[in-house]
């Protein structure tokens, strides 16, 4: 009887926090331009949830809710033909008739990449856009990525001795 | 590289790449060149010919760093390199990367084998013939000065060949 008491106040308590705390200002760019969210991101638990439609979309991925199914299942466009199942009540959240999911369900399996530039300004990076991955040694050796540099504008002078 | 990046008093961080790694990646025949990647990864001007001494040049990355707008446009123009599908290309860097593998392990004589075979498939492979020359005439490029003219001299003479 303890337990199912303990589990009943775990759901009410995410029920209710997803309520009560919307977050209006989470400002989401691509290609440099500001996402018009209709409504507004929710920050949950240390995350973003985002409008699944809105998003969606303007990433150019397809959303469907299958009928009589408790998911969202999101599809690549174009060469991707990845489609990804979110679970209702796990993985996305319907909040007054509208599908959350988290921001990086919705963008890393398709190849986007989330650049934060502050804690509430994020830049959807499309893989394409994105300089090639490499590590190379430094001068004592150490291994350096290419992605240790992100968060700076970086000029790569690539040069010989010869 | 070491000498030159105390040389410099550098405070910029200098990556070693023994195994050509990028110019593999960006399809490179010849250096310098200069990559632009801007704050997010994302690849604002596709490798070009850099020449750090020329004033227009500075202004350009001044005007990149100072000015977001810039960096906008540059990213609306920038091309990705693409990696070269010419199979006498592939092969030239698959032979010039057995030939730093057999130079590694001691066995300079098959190295030189491999770069030549490398250099015949891309004839205008800068990074492959320098790297001939260098091994052939270490004098000529490792005894703390880098002997330009001698490469002059040397280019004409293979040229004449």
């Amino acid at each position: 009887m303890t337990k199912l008491i303990l589990t009943t106040c775990v759901i009410l308590s995410l029920a209710a926090g997803l309520h009560a705390s919307p977050v209006s200002n989470l400002k989401v760019s691509i290609d440099s331009k500001l996402v018009a969210f209709s409504t507004s991101p929710i920050f949950k638990n240390g995350t973003w949830l985002v409008p699944i439609e809105t998003l969606g979309k303007q990433l150019g991925l397809k959303v469907e809710m299958p009928d009589g199914e408790e998911m969202v299942v999101i599809c690549g466009s174009g060469e991707s033909e990845l489609c990804v199942p979110l679970q209702l009540g796990e993985d996305a959240f319907s909040i007054d008739n509208v599908t959350y999911s988290k921001l990086e369900d919705l963008t890393e399996p398709f190849g986007f990449e989330i650049y934060k530039t502050t804690e509430t300004e994020v830049e959807i990076v499309r893989s394409e856009q994105l300089a090639p991955k490499f590590t190379l040694p430094d001068l004592d050796d150490t291994p350096k990525r290419m992605q240790d540099f992100r968060g700076k504008k970086t000029l790569l002078y690539i040069w010989g001795s010869w | 590289m070491r000498p030159w990046h105390d040389k410099a008093n550098a405070e910029f961080v200098t990556l070693v790449d023994s195994e050509n790694i990028l110019g593999n990646l960006f399809n490179l025949k010849a250096i310098p060149y200069g990559i632009m990647i801007d704050e997010a990864g994302r690849l604002v001007k596709s490798p070009f010919s850099i020449n750090v001494a020329k004033k227009e040049t500075l202004t350009m990355l001044e005007k990149w760093l100072t000015d977001p707008a810039y960096n906008a446009t540059l990213l609306g123009n920038v091309k990705p390199a693409s990696k070269s599908l010419n199979p006498k290309v592939i092969e030239a860097n698959a032979r010039f990367q057995l030939g730093l593998t057999l130079l590694e392990i001691g066995k300079k004589a098959e190295a030189m084998t491999e770069w030549r075979k490398a250099l015949a498939l891309d004839l205008k492979n800068w990074i492959i013939h320098k790297q001939i020359w260098a091994v052939e005439n270490p004098d000529k490029f490792y005894d703390g000065n880098v002997d330009y003219g001698w490469q002059k001299a040397q280019l004409e003479a293979e040229k004449e060949e």
